[in-house]
């Protein structure tokens, strides 16, 4: 009897945690609009009647790769999170045609999520959007439509490429300064140089598709060399367990397919002049170091939006993630963002 | 005339010591399996197969003091028809519906070594299913799902158990099932297998 108590003890104590986590949400809900299935899988506090529909990067990521690490911990503690896998990317299948994958088709698709939410949660649920990347591209085509803006409460832009065309001048500009800075300094200097270089080739009024491919690789090369020099924060960078829902090989082969689809009308998206449409609370997030998508264009969507609650953060130890650089901080922000617009 | 006679002998006398030793065509046998996506969705199988047709070919050598040594190979055509499930408990559960032909060899050592193809049905099943119509109007649907039709193809690798009452055979499988339309593109949808064959009828 002695030997059974302490297992008594430890079996009920962990009955005590179940009751805590009553209002953890975990379940997945599958939207169908215009011919695909959707997954979006719902994780954290839905007592908090507030959520974050995520806008994974890409395109061909997937929503719950950014389930993983210190800053969803903690968001997940405050409110609920939808990691929402897009059209033809993750898990997300359906019947449709090539002609269905477009920008637009991706925005109206995020509408039916946030449509989906109220329903399934209520309607005195509060929704915020958070895009980052690629998310960014596809939430702004969300937001500056007027039917689509009044349902939201709130939208979160982290390193989102709004407008593609100037962020790959914006990426050379960054190339040119911050090689200089590095090579000033020692640091990595042949291939500073070597980015130097091939950034002063590049012809900024005349970007190719193809120098546009090589802008993000190098942009990742660049990141990865200040990451080796501690100039940016290692941050914690966890993966989705093999076991969850997610696929990798289907995912990454319909990520593949679905982003050759929409490479052109990406390459081409410009939505720098219909910022101004937003009014909701805005809160821009911008990683100083960000190659991918540099920080002018955060500051061109504080600067535009015509919303009265607007905020700026840029995180001086990070790049094209802040949520991995910088994870304390970046929740921090998106905690005090939401707490104060919810 | 009694070289023909010893010939008889002989071939009778390998025909019956086959019976035991090869698997039995034109019967059909049912199997039962674990199935697996990726190692990840794991599920259960169930399925019929039907010899359609077999060569056998044998062998007899004879040994100072062993005697006459026979060693049988097998090459058969075989129709199965299979039902998976697969299961995931935070996506969607999966029916897998396959009808396949198959080439089966079976060696001396009654190692079985197949492959095959085949059409394929799939149709996946979503909890929590909404649909959004063009207006908006969001719609609850118990039964959410999306089937594709594809085409299967798979290679094999198991043992033939000799003389036994319940388990006929195990095979390890790998298969590629390429779903059409998935999102608008052919997906190769990878499964692994582990089945058990047994026959309708136990060995007498």
């Amino acid at each position: 009897m002695k030997k059974l108590l302490p297992i008594l003890l430890v079996a009920i104590s962990m009955a005590g945690c179940q009751d805590d986590t009553i209002t953890a949400l975990n379940e997945t809900i599958f939207v169908k609009n215009n011919g695909a299935d959707m997954p979006v899988y719902v994780r954290g506090n839905g007592a908090s009647k507030c959520f974050v529909i995520l806008v994974h990067g890409g395109p061909g990521g997937n929503g719950l790769e950014y389930s993983n690490g210190e800053s969803q911990d903690i968001l997940e503690e405050k409110f609920a999170f939808a990691y929402w896998d897009q059209r033809g990317q993750g898990m997300a299948q359906g019947h449709y045609t090539q002609s269905d994958i477009t920008i637009g088709q991706m925005a109206n698709d995020l509408k039916a999520v946030v449509l989906t939410m109220k329903k399934h949660y209520g309607s005195d649920s509060k929704i915020f959007v958070l895009g980052h990347s690629w998310g960014g591209t596809l939430g702004t085509a969300f937001m500056i439509n007027d039917s689509n803006r009044v349902l939201i409460d709130g939208w979160i832009e982290a390193d989102g490429a709004h407008d593609i065309p100037k962020l790959n001048v914006e990426a050379i500009k960054m190339f040119r300064s911050i090689s200089a800075e590095q090579i000033a300094e020692g640091n990595n200097v042949a291939k500073w140089q070597e980015i130097s270089d091939w950034a002063l080739a590049v012809d900024t009024n005349a970007i190719t598709s193809d120098e546009g491919g090589e802008i993000n690789s190098k942009a990742y090369e660049a990141e990865q060399m200040l990451l080796d020099d501690g100039i940016l924060e290692s941050g914690d960078e966890s993966f989705a367990p093999l076991t969850g829902p997610t696929n990798m090989l289907t995912s990454w082969l319909m990520g593949n397919y679905t982003s050759g689809v929409i490479h052109d009308e990406v390459e081409a998206s410009s939505m720098t002049d219909a910022l101004h449409l937003i009014d909701v609370p805005c809160l821009f997030l911008w990683g100083k170091y960000d190659f991918v998508v540099p920080p002018q264009l955060g500051k061109d969507g504080f600067n535009k939006v015509s919303s009265a609650d607007k905020e700026l953060v840029i995180f001086q130890y990070s790049g094209h993630s802040p949520m991995v650089n910088e994870p304390e901080l970046f929740a921090a922000e998106i905690i005090e963002f939401i707490n104060r617009n919810k | 005339m009694k070289l023909i006679l010893a010939c008889l002998l002989l071939f009778s006398a390998l025909t019956a010591r086959t019976q035991g030793q090869t698997p039995d065509s034109r019967e059909l046998s049912y199997h039962i399996g674990y199935l697996s996506n990726n190692a990840i969705r794991p599920g259960v199988n169930f399925g019929l197969e039907y010899g359609l047709v077999d060569a056998v070919k044998l062998k007899s050598k004879v040994k100072e003091g062993r005697g006459a040594i026979n060693t049988i190979r097998v090459h058969q055509i075989v129709a199965a028809t299979n039902l998976g499930v697969l299961w995931h408990p935070q996506t969607s559960t999966s029916l897998l519906n396959t009808y396949t032909i198959e080439y089966r060899k079976t060696t001396k050592r009654r190692m079985q070594y197949q492959l095959g193809i085949g059409g394929a049905y799939m149709r996946n099943f979503f909890p929590n299913a909404y649909v959004v119509d063009d207006s908006g109007e969001v719609s609850s649907r118990s039964f959410g799902s999306a089937g594709y039709g594809g085409i299967t193809q798979f290679i094999g690798y198991g043992r033939y158990r000799r003389d036994s009452r319940a388990l006929q055979w195990w095979h390890l499988r790998i298969a590629a099932t390429y779903l059409v339309g998935y999102n608008s593109f052919l997906l190769p949808y990878l499964t692994t297998e582990l089945r058990l064959g047994f026959h309708k009828k136990p060995v007498q």
